[in-house]
């Protein structure tokens, strides 16, 4: 490999990367902001979404740690979209006054490239402040995103989110991770 | 009577249930005093649920569970049966158990190094004959182990030895849990592991809202009408069904209509069963037949089935069938769940889904998505449940809020004829036909209020 080519290289994995980064980003600033209409229009139609229950185990049974066959989430597209419809509604009252949020993306990872997708590995800190109580409901994931390069840009086209608490400590999951 | 009737500032147990006017006083969900006495008198003296069957396939499978604020394992032994232990070493206290499942065919301390087989027998120390050269006293020694009962896959333990069995104990509900839980020769299993989570409510708002109350819904669920998912008038709908209850044993729950057509053919009997039981799939009917007695098919055939209760102190169960959105097929979706109580003010949630174990994959996979999207952690019928009762929590922390009175005096007589189709309810227990009343829970706090008070049931 020559110098340009190294260089070439180089530049073709920062902007994965940086394709990768500036999707998250923008994707938690719509969801911190209430804009889940917004939000799903990042989503690909066919989308897999889907948070497994984490189960607190000894280090024998590691793969037993996520279920496969249980989950928080575990969503496709039309769920997501009614879940966005129901919880903008006056009555849904778990976020009828909405909770503050903010979700802290960090350790993004580009794992695997094809030609028009990206395998992409996040560290997720969802805060949520809830009505006038100081303190915040939180929780800690890593995300394992599949990223459809399309002409209208990046859409998620699958998410996997691994939560670190076997007992999740919010209220209740009506929000999106 | 074993309880002390009176609390330390001298209010009377009696004093905070009025039962001329049907009412709770508020200060039952935030007093640690109360809850204390709960311990004793509800978490000793009541089959608890802890586990289904299916969450232990095999000898060796263990569970850690709660009994009240005690810490237990559930474990399988080699014949089979199921045994709870207190998950506490019988030396110093430590904890034996510390994954929340898993598999052990012994446990052993991680603090001085008890170990225990599966009965909670103790086998031995290491270097017992240096420590204890005149011997350790294996029968002192042995872990505590509740009895334990089963029922259609669903384990409970009770800690007190004397007292009602647990059939015993179902009173009249059993009948409808056979109903719920008996339908076919391998019954339901759990999808997988439970969703956990924590709620800021005392215990006793879920277990005596899953009793029966359906007027909640109205209102609390009523986002699913304007978001459109279903139709306009169908939480009112909701509210016309069967109240059925063991005022004894406090046991409750709602069942679906009696039509005015019996089915007879079995193209209408297959109609009305898919309808009826969800999540049993059309190839099980047969079993169904097999399973349930005259009376409870009776009721089948003329579209009663239970479909929601709570069985005293903290196990509820719930099917629902919606569409993903409107229009699409109604999927059908089966949860059991527990209100642990951590304190006064807080529970642990653990929800799981059921499924057919006869089932196709494919149906057990749609079952255990169906079940998620409207209920536990996510749901969007239940997440805002967590909300209001969350609030029920903080409000009764006030001195003000406290001396409030929870009100139950929406009622009904209840009665065995149901006048729209002249047709006789066939199975045991309290009768409640049409709109919904506060019968249910208020048997369920007066089940409460007596064992309080030591008596049983």
């Amino acid at each position: 490999m020559t110098a340009d080519q190294a260089i070439a290289a180089d530049l073709a994995e920062w902007r994965r990367w940086h394709t990768a980064a500036r999707f998250l980003f923008a994707e938690a600033e719509l969801l911190d902001n209430n804009q889940l209409t917004e939000w799903l229009t990042l989503l690909s139609t066919d989308i897999r979404y889907v948070m497994p229950v984490r189960v607190s185990v000894s280090r024998a049974d590691l793969e037993k740690g996520v279920a496969d066959n249980y989950a928080h989430y575990d969503e496709d597209y039309e769920s997501l979209a009614y879940r966005v419809a129901r919880v903008q509604q006056p009555d849904a009252h778990s976020e009828a006054v909405p909770s503050r949020t903010r979700r802290f993306v960090t350790n993004v990872q580009v794992s695997a490239v094809t030609d028009d997708r990206l395998q992409v590995t996040s560290y997720l800190l969802l805060t949520r402040s809830q009505s006038v109580r100081p303190d915040y409901d939180q929780l800690s994931a890593v995300r394992y995103d599949e990223l459809a390069l399309t002409p209208e840009g990046p859409k998620l086209s699958s998410r996997r989110i691994v939560g670190d608490q076997s007992v999740l400590g919010l209220l209740n999951l009506a929000v999106f991770l | 009577m074993t309880a002390p009737p009176i609390l330390r500032d001298g209010t009377r147990l009696a004093d905070l249930v009025d039962t001329d006017a049907r009412a709770v006083s508020a200060r039952v969900l935030m007093d640690a005093e109360i809850f204390a006495w709960e311990q004793e008198q509800i978490w000793q003296r009541s089959w608890v649920f802890v586990a289904h069957e299916t969450e232990l396939p095999e000898p060796g499978d263990y569970v850690v569970r709660r009994i009240g604020l005690d810490n237990v394992i559930v474990t399988r032994e080699d014949d089979g049966s199921v045994h709870v232990l207190l998950n506490v070493c019988s030396h110093r206290a430590a904890e034996l158990c510390h994954a929340e499942q898993g598999s052990a065919l012994r446990f052993q301390c991680p603090y001085h190094g008890l170990a225990y087989d599966r009965r909670g027998r103790l086998l031995g120390a290491p270097a017992e004959r240096k420590m204890y050269p005149g011997g350790l006293d294996r029968d002192t020694l042995g872990l505590p182990s509740a009895d334990v009962g089963s029922y259609h896959g669903l384990v409970f333990a009770r800690w007190t030895k004397d007292g009602p069995g647990l059939v015993e104990s179902l009173g009249d509900f059993a009948f409808y849990l056979d109903m719920y839980f008996g339908l076919t020769a391998h019954g339901w299993e759990v999808a997988g592991p439970p969703q956990r989570w924590r709620i800021p409510v005392n215990w006793k708002i879920p277990a005596e809202n899953f009793a029966g109350d359906a007027y909640h819904a109205l209102v609390t669920h009523r986002s699913e009408e304007y978001a459109g998912r279903v139709p306009r008038g169908t939480m009112m709908k909701s509210q016309i069904g069967v109240a059925v209850c063991d005022p004894v044993w406090g046991h409750g729950g709602r069942c679906t209509s009696l039509r005015a057509a019996t089915a007879a053919t079995p193209a209408e009997t297959g109609a009305l069963l898919a309808r009826l039981i969800p999540g049993v799939p059309a190839a099980l009917h047969p079993q169904v037949e097999q399973n349930l007695s005259q009376d409870q098919l009776e009721l089948l055939h003329s579209g009663a089935a239970p479909f929601l209760g709570s069985v005293f102190p903290n196990l509820g169960f719930l099917s629902a069938s919606f569409p993903r959105r409107r229009g699409d097929p109604l999927e059908p979706g089966v949860t059991i769940r527990t209100w642990v109580p951590l304190d006064a003010s807080t529970i642990e949630f653990m929800s799981w889904a059921l499924v057919q174990a006869d089932a196709d994959e494919r149906t057990k996979v749609r079952g255990r998505r169906a079940i998620a999207y409207s209920f536990g952690s996510s749901g969007t019928l239940e997440q805002d449940d967590s909300e209001a009762w969350s609030e029920i929590q903080r409000n009764v922390a006030g001195v003000q809020g406290r001396r409030r009175w929870l009100r139950y005096d929406s009622t009904a007589q209840p009665g065995r004829l149901d006048e729209g189709t002249g047709k006789k309810w066939a199975g045991p227990g309290e009768i409640r036909m049409g709109f919904g009343t506060d019968d249910n829970q208020w048997n369920w706090w007066l089940r409460w209020l007596r064992l309080m008070a030591g008596d049983q049931p």
